[in-house]
């Protein structure tokens, strides 16, 4: 082998190397930082109550349970088998709230990840017999996020579905990234709300009637 | 490597401050310097990576060869300003929100590729971190001051001008010439004395 193939081989192998030392490190160091759990908290019940009013102060829809936060066996649903069924559409279905009284009594929130630009982009959409009757982002780190327009939810009220289609209908915007993210996001909890519409419905029903006698 | 040589590298921050003397790294400077907060921390971030860039490269430069010294260093830095966008986003995300993007973009700063090309590459390691420090001190102090002037008349006549990025180069060509007097004035004072110095000596 002549010294300029061994050169550029061993050029080629310090760069893979120095590659994946550093990939490696970073992998490393993302197993210490903290992940993001869903919990129900007060600024949670807050948002959702922004989206999907129950007609009470936000600290009277936490405190009252007029929010919950439902667990998968409360209405037979394994997330993580949804997700996986779902893994092309290129997020996930994060954790599931509902209103089991209240103005708008068995509304339900689902929330979704998707991949951004700059990390996850957390997403509630709130649903009223599986239309969608609200949405907004709980959490993001996008670079352009201002460039979205504020009423960037607008025009997917009342889709049934895993259809939204923001990029069509809002156009160029400068954050073509985050946009489609958000889109994920919200086809991925609208096909998770046409197969556990029925479900969810049912066991909010279930937790008034208990707390009924009780 | 000898003392005076030590003591030049050192004061590289002053003598060749990346803002006022170099105008390397103008974009961040001038787009991020528009309030004192986005200024320190940006300047941080920045000169953590100049620190650990020119160690690990000063430290690997017998190791990684000539024809792929450059993707090699970037593969270091991006590494690295990597990890300083995953602290900051998980620790400090209204920080994030503010100058998250300028972050990423620290990876093609010219003043870390340049000190990493010009100065790491070449020097030995405790040289190349004395150089970093310098460096990152000397961007952090520039930017600092650039951004306390802005937001300082800000304050003064409302937002709109010296906020925006025009306003933004006008500071930063004053404050650039004023630095540059003063450093001239300074270097013609030192270069007296020692002729002085050495006159009687003779």
């Amino acid at each position: 082998m002549n010294k300029s193939i061994l050169n550029a081989l061993k050029s080629v192998a310090v760069l893979t190397l120095i590659a994946v030392v550093c990939v490696g490190l970073l992998a490393v160091c993302n197993m210490f930082f903290p992940k993001y759990v869903p919990t129900l908290d007060r600024a949670t019940a807050a948002q959702i109550n922004n989206i999907c009013e129950t007609g009470k102060s936000d600290d009277e829809a936490f405190d009252g349970g007029y929010i919950v936060m439902l667990q998968e066996s409360d209405f037979d649903c394994d997330i993580a088998a949804f997700n996986k069924a779902h893994k092309s559409s290129k997020a996930t279905v994060l954790a599931v709230y509902g209103e089991p009284k209240g103005l708008n009594a068995c509304a339900y929130v689902v929330e979704t990840s998707s991949t951004g630009r700059d990390g996850d982009i957390i997403t509630l959409t709130a649903y009223v017999d599986g239309a969608i009757v609200g949405a907004m982002v709980k959490k993001q780190g996008e670079s352009y996020f201002n460039k979205l327009p504020d009423n960037l939810f607008d025009g997917v009220i009342g889709n049934i579905g895993d259809d939204v289609g923001l990029l069509d209908e809002i156009g160029k915007t400068g954050a073509t990234i985050t946009l489609t993210a958000i889109e994920r996001a919200l086809n991925l909890s609208g096909a998770f709300a046409v197969d556990y519409n029925t479900a969810i419905r049912a066991a909010l029903a279930k937790i008034v009637t208990e707390a009924g006698n009780d | 490597m000898t003392k005076a040589e030590f003591k030049k590298t050192a004061l590289g921050g002053i003598t060749n401050n990346p803002v006022f003397v170099l105008v390397l790294g103008m974009c961040p400077t001038i787009a991020k310097s528009n309030n004192i907060i986005n200024a320190v921390s940006l300047g941080l971030c920045t000169a953590f990576v100049l620190i650990f860039s020119n160690l690990i490269i000063s430290a690997l430069r017998k190791v990684i060869p000539d024809k792929v010294h450059l993707p090699a260093y970037i593969v270091i830095i991006a590494s690295l300003v990597t990890l300083v966008q995953m602290v900051v986003s998980s620790f400090m995300p209204s920080l994030n929100d503010s100058i998250g993007a300028f972050i990423s973009l620290i990876t093609v700063n010219c003043i870390i590729l340049g000190r990493a090309e010009a100065f790491a590459g070449k020097n030995k390691v405790l040289v190349s971190v004395v150089d970093g420090i310098s460096m990152g001190l000397g961007f952090v102090v520039s930017i600092t001051l650039l951004g306390a002037v802005r937001q300082g008349l800000t304050a003064l006549f409302g937002s709109g001008f010296f906020d925006q990025t025009m306003g933004g180069f006008i500071i930063l060509g004053l404050m650039m010439a004023l630095f540059n007097a003063v450093f001239a004035i300074v270097k013609q004072k030192t270069a007296q004395k020692r002729a002085l110095i050495e006159k009687e000596a003779v």
